[in-house]
């Protein structure tokens, strides 16, 4: 007997008729949604160069082949993975069926059938397999964890397992008639149809259940694709589309299209933020890493994204009614949302774009609205004369820059390092270094101003181009080859914001440029005997992937004593200044700062270091918060700590 | 601009009303003053030559005064208000650009001897103004102000909060049209971006020079004052008096005319002379510790 099947066999003309007819009209159906719905879309901005389709293909070719972003958390991503592997073989064996029933080419026969069905029925089980573990994780409200509680998508997964196993109840009847023995290599159906025998199903007698159970299966199968564009089945055309997207740098947020000038609406995001909206998955990573959710804030960065998907559905409520202004300015953007996201939804951009409508029609807080009057007026953020950026270095030795002159490596001080007074001791540490080194460095003294990142960050766009541009012209007129700076913030905006509006010089962080001194052996350190743990600044950490550097200097100092916290790397949990943070104070069930304080004290060090001096400003508040016994540590920035171990 | 010309819609408090679709709509008519001043948060230094101000390098001079920009705020704060933001004399540019895009709907530049004139015939129901805004009063024989916050107009009549120091307010009231002084750092300031202000760079900014005569503050612009039934809220002045230092110290201190108090309880009006009004204010004073013994 060669092994082969009748295809469509026991199906009547008619109803096969009738698939036909509702296939079409489902395909005509799911393309009338998309289309329907993409006039919405077309309401966002279309961005120069949003999407190339090789490079595009190639990411999604990349994504679906490794689930490198699912498999983050791996129970989602082997779950995921066993769902979309066995839809994908249940798909291409249908597809071969269909092929070789209405091209007349049989190719399914013998041993390639034999193969075919092994492989369907291993797709079978393991979309079977993934669905369960789906269902799993919402057997119960507590079980959801991050989850979106939602009877529509449990309901999804029940259906969805149905049609699974209707495929293979379907398979079994079929082979229950006369259980041809090379049908072992159906396996799962195999064993079904032998205990349908044995139920006495079999022969003449699974005839007509084989058929209602054929039509069952159809109708299922017709249903499903029914509720692809209004169901969680829409991210298989849309996430597609958003992975395609390039992943985009955490740190770089997106230029809005046009000034902002009135509340924000469609018009004010870009087509791919609405986009993505819609791709959402609600699984929740985002609100699972986000600080201000875990401080309790009022943010939960998947209902931003979701208000947006509101706002498309019903385009009267206004947005400031989708998502709340202290969910708003509760963001302290640091891009984990936009990291842990597994289908590349720029959260933050979305968050900012709502940010620059609020800022437009002057409903930011009343805090926030300081930091930019002092930043426009007195171009820094603290609100104190610009003129006096250079106090921190009264009788120290530190050389300005003169009018044109040209400048090999320029100091960038930053607003913090010149005002705040944690500030200025990096500051002072820095220039310890670099005068202990003998560095031909310069600064700019009064002639710096905010590079506009707290602004950008803020929702004043146009504040921080004007920012931007003239901070350019002071690079350009002393001609500066390398700017050096303590400040991730300063840091970002230079290498990954600054090239958008023209050129700017390499930058280093300081942490990097230590590093470079001890390895050209210049910088020499003692050994500390201090237990240290270093705290990732988002901007150096996640935004510039920057997690090495600091770690080679400290362990230079205290290579034995050095411990992780439980959070770190690319992975660290934000100090809560960033995003404007540090001038706004939306009240959440504790503070940011103090999870991260709790987060040094179970590491039992006596120093947390960090590269920021924001972080630094932000750690010593999280510190002063402890409970009393706690809280026995110092926070130190790196070039301090390389101050105080610096040999002569 | 004409000298006869009038600023956006007339005045609806008063007898007109703008009829919108049928339905009247209310337009209160109020008129702010904006300034750019010396930024005094900064190291001065006064040059030797010129005698003007200088500031430090890397900081800039001047700014857009945050009591005006309060004012424009608070003006617009107020239900179906039609604020008109006027500057006197040059170089205020930057300030009624900036009062534009907050919202107001005109801007206009003034020369600082017509601005009494002007107003008078603006028919505004409101003018918030700064130092000046006392003489304005006097001048126009309207109800003056100081101190406020809070301002709320019904019924003809605007209510708001006057502080008087160190914590103590007491709510006033007072006939429209009135001339009033915000209290400073009462009334925030909203924050307007930058994208809003480039959008209103091509508004047209008016400009109004009725004559080129004496400045705003001389005594040449107000000439004899005239106080429209000023009225303290310890006692009033004669209903109408000849220009005196008093009545200039009455105007200057917010008692002009048509101000009401309503706690504390105002005593009924007694004609009083200026040296008695002086003995009751210095009696205030010390009531409210405001007196230096020293």
């Amino acid at each position: 007997m060669i092994p082969q099947r009748e295809i469509l066999w026991n199906v009547p003309p008619s109803v096969m008729g009738a698939v036909y007819v509702l296939s079409a009209l489902c395909a005509a159906w799911i393309v009338f949604w998309f289309a329907r719905r993409s006039r919405l879309w077309k309401h966002g901005a279309i961005v120069a160069s949003q999407l190339n389709w090789r490079d595009g293909a190639k990411r999604l070719a990349d994504y679906l082949a490794t689930h490198r972003t699912v498999r983050r958390d791996p129970y989602s991503g082997w779950m995921h993975t066993l769902i979309f592997w066995g839809f994908v073989i249940l798909l291409i064996a249908t597809t071969l069926v269909g092929i070789q029933h209405h091209g007349h080419i049989v190719f399914l026969t013998g041993a390639t059938y034999v193969v075919f069905k092994f492989i369907a029925n291993l797709g079978g089980l393991a979309f079977c397999v993934g669905l369960g573990m789906a269902l799993w994780r919402r057997r119960t409200p507590d079980s959801h964890g991050r989850l979106q509680r939602s009877s529509a998508i449990t309901w999804l997964l029940w259906g969805m397992m149905a049609l699974a196993v209707g495929g293979f109840l379907l398979e079994a009847a079929r082979i229950a008639r006369d259980i041809p023995p090379f049908e072992i290599w159906s396996f799962v159906g195999y064993a079904i149809a032998k205990a349908m025998a044995a139920a006495g199903l079999s022969g003449e007698r699974v005839v007509p259940v084989h058929r209602a159970l054929w039509i069952i299966h159809a109708a299922m199968a017709i249903g499903f694709f029914i509720i692809v564009p209004i169901s969680l089945l829409k991210h298989i055309f849309l996430a597609s589309y958003s992975v395609m997207r390039p992943a985009g740098r955490a740190g770089i947020l997106a230029r809005p299209p046009e000034p902002v000038t009135t509340a924000v609406d469609l018009p004010n995001f870009r087509r791919v933020d609405l986009i993505q909206a819609d791709a959402c998955l609600t699984c929740g990573r985002c609100t699972e890493v986000c600080p201000a959710e875990a401080a309790g804030k009022p943010l939960n960065p998947r209902s931003v994204v979701l208000g947006l998907r509101e706002h498309l559905d019903h385009p009267l409520i206004a947005l400031t009614q989708q998502v709340e202004d202290d969910a708003l300015w509760s963001c302290t953007s640091c891009h984990a949302c936009d990291d842990a996201c597994p289908i590349n939804i720029h959260i933050l951009d979305k968050i900012t774009t709502m940010r620059r409508g609020r800022v437009a029609e002057s409903g930011l807080p009343v805090s926030a609205s300081e930091a930019l009057e002092a930043t426009a007026q007195k171009f820094n953020p603290f609100g104190k004369p610009n003129s006096a950026r250079l106090e921190w270095a009264s009788g120290m030795n530190v050389p300005v820059a003169k009018e044109g002159e040209p400048v090999e490596l320029l100091y960038w001080v930053g607003c913090a390092g010149a005002f705040d007074p944690a500030g200025c001791e990096v500051s002072k540490a820095v220039v310890t270094i670099l005068n202990h080194l003998k560095i031909n460095y310069r600064v700019l003294g009064c002639g710096e101003r905010c590079t506009g990142d707290p602004a950008r960050r803020l929702g004043e766009e146009e504040l921080w181009g004007e920012l931007a541009r003239t901070n350019q012209k002071q690079f350009a007129a002393h001609r500066v080859k390398t700017v050096l700076t303590q400040c991730p913030h300063c840091l970002n905006s230079f290498r990954n914001e600054y090239p958008t509006v023209g050129a700017t010089p390499r930058v280093v962080h300081h942490s990097q440029w230590l590093q470079e001194r001890m390895a050209d052996g210049s910088l020499k350190l003692r050994a500390g005997a201090e237990k240290i743990t270093f705290h990732d600044p988002c901007y150096l950490s996640r935004a510039n992937r920057e997690t090495q550097a600091p770690r080679a200097v400290l362990d230079g100092m205290f290579a034995r004593n050095r411990v992780e916290m439980e959070k770190h790397g690319e992975k660290s949990f934000c100090c809560g200044g960033g995003g404007g943070q540090i001038w706004l104070d939306v009240r959440g069930k504790t503070r940011v700062e103090n999870i991260r304080a709790g987060h040094v004290e179970a590491t039992g060090a006596q120093t947390v270091a960090t590269g920021c001096p924001f972080c630094r400003q932000m750690l010593e508040a999280g510190r002063a918060s402890l409970p009393a016994g706690q809280g026995k540590w110092r926070v130190k920035d790196i070039a301090e700590l390389v101050v105080e171990n610096l040999t002569t | 601009m004409n000298a006869s010309s009038k600023v956006g819609q007339a005045s609806c408090l008063s007898p007109s009303r703008e009829q919108t679709g049928g339905t009247p709509v209310l337009l209160i008519r109020i008129f702010v003053q904006v300034w750019c001043e010396v930024d005094p948060t900064l190291n001065l230094r006064v040059d030797r030559q010129t005698g003007s101000p200088v500031a430090d390098n890397g900081d800039q001079l001047m700014r857009i005064s945050p009591l005006g920009r309060a004012g424009v705020t608070a003006a617009l704060a107020i239900p179906g208000s039609e604020v008109t933001a006027f500057a006197l004399g040059e170089g205020n540019e930057e300030a009624l650009r900036h009062a534009l895009a907050a919202g107001a709907s005109h801007a206009v530049q003034v020369a600082a001897a017509s601005v009494s004139e002007w107003l008078r015939e603006q028919k505004p129901d409101l003018v918030i103004a700064d130092r000046i805004a006392g003489s304005l009063a006097a001048r126009l024989g309207w109800a003056h102000l100081a101190g406020l916050d809070q301002l709320q107009i019904g019924n003809g009549q605007l209510r708001a909060i006057r502080h008087l120091g160190r914590g103590d307010c007491e709510q006033v009231t007072a006939r429209l049209p009135a001339v009033v002084r915000l209290q400073p750092d009462a009334v925030r300031a909203l924050y307007v971006s930058r994208a809003r202000i480039s959008s209103v760079s091509n508004r047209p900014i008016e400009r109004v020079n009725l004559s080129a005569s004496a400045p705003i503050a001389s005594d040449a612009e107000f000439g004899p004052l005239q106080l429209a039934r000023p009225r303290t809220r310890l006692g009033a002045a004669p209903a109408v008096a000849p220009a005196k230092a008093m009545d200039r110290l009455n105007a200057l201190m917010g008692i002009g005319g048509g101000a009401k108090v309503a706690s504390p309880k105002t005593p009924e009006p007694t004609a009083k002379t200026p040296e008695q009004m002086a003995e009751e204010f210095v009696r205030y004073l010390a009531h409210h510790n405001l007196l230096d013994d020293r």
